[in-house]
């Protein structure tokens, strides 16, 4: 019986690890949990995700992966180069060459999330399925 | 009249024997039904009793039939069935995020390399560590999807791990029973594996999907 408790306990510590680990990957797309304050030098797509995705390269050569949204809401669909970017550590705006900008979790970290938590629920379920048929 | 029987293919025998068994209950989904057609003896038998005229399907027709009962047999073996479980979890995964091919791809590449490691490793060293082979196999795949990550997948990014462990937890969920498998079929694991872990990187660097 303290045996399945402990292997119940190790396999929820295994889903909820890899659901913090795409948490913290997606919400770094927001910006909201980094700390910012230099000029963007330049700005491209990220590889394979059909435009969603905008990389920033930064002055100290810092490279941050935004989603689209951001750069839509900063009023620039192309691009944001040549702008200074500012914001504190879990900050949820950012100024963008003094104005600022509200930073939102977009549809495609909820999508992420959605995909991940299924995944984490198929494992969960043949898991306690093979327990029931084993 | 005469009654033409078809060439006999024992699907249905080998389906029992092979077949996986759940709760007592052998499940036999249609595909078995319409494969065991095929070299069914006694359905013949009841035809000619009943005197009914059996026209022979096209020549293709029959190798496309027993190619279905093949793949359907295969897909409820130990290998296939994580196959199913990988395939179309990645799938759900692509309806899901249709922007993009890699996180789907990340998926399939966790459980594969879950089954080429469990298919590779002694048994007994997976049995006897009981509870702890899961969360061993999982840091294994943790460190050595970070390792990819900085070198060969770059840029380095936690979602795409995030992706590989939550593949790897899928199969490491039946490890017990992959663990328990004989020779053959761990070496069936070990190419499914490679296989698939092929496939993935095909699908995210050669096939891709959006800009």
């Amino acid at each position: 019986m303290r045996r399945r408790w402990v292997r119940a306990m190790v396999w929820g510590l295994m889903g909820f690890g890899v659901l913090a680990i795409g948490f913290v990957g997606a919400l770094r797309w927001t910006l909201i949990p980094l700390a910012v304050d230099e000029q963007v030098v330049d700005s491209g797509y990220q590889d394979g995700t059909s435009e969603r995705m905008r990389t920033l390269n930064l002055e100290s050569g810092r490279r941050v992966v935004v989603d689209r949204s951001l750069i839509y809401r900063a009023g620039d669909r192309d691009a944001l180069r040549d702008v200074s970017l500012s914001k504190q550590r879990w900050e949820r705006t950012v100024t963008i060459d003094g104005g600022e900008v509200e930073l939102r979790l977009s549809s495609e970290f909820w999508r992420t999330m959605a995909a991940l938590a299924f995944l984490v629920a198929v494992a969960s379920w043949r898991r306690v399925h093979r327990r029931l048929t084993a | 009249m005469s009654v033409s029987c078809p060439a006999r293919v024992p699907v249905r025998e080998s389906a029992l024997a092979i077949g996986f068994r759940r709760g007592g209950r052998l499940r036999a989904p249609l595909l078995d039904v319409w494969a065991g057609e095929l070299g069914g003896g006694a359905d013949v038998d009841d035809r000619q009793r009943r005197g009914e005229a059996e026209e022979d399907p096209p020549y293709v027709v029959r190798s496309i039939r027993v190619l279905v009962a093949r793949a359907a047999r295969w897909l409820r073996s130990t290998p296939g069935q994580q196959v199913r479980a990988l395939v179309l979890s990645a799938l759900v995964v692509q309806l899901v995020l249709p922007y993009r091919y890699d996180n789907a791809a990340h998926a399939v590449g966790g459980g594969a390399l879950v089954l080429m490691l469990v298919g590779a490793a002694p048994s007994n060293v997976v049995r006897r560590l009981g509870a702890w082979a899961d969360l061993g196999m999982m840091v294994l795949v943790l460190g050595l999807a970070w390792l990819t990550e900085m070198t060969v997948f770059g840029p380095f990014d936690l979602v795409d791990i995030a992706f590989t462990l939550a593949g790897a937890l899928v199969v490491v969920a039946v490890l017990p029973e992959l663990a328990s498998v004989g020779t053959a079929d761990a070496r069936s694991l070990v190419v499914v594996g490679s296989v698939l872990a092929l496939g993935s990187l095909v699908y995210r660097y050669v096939l891709g999907i959006g800009a």
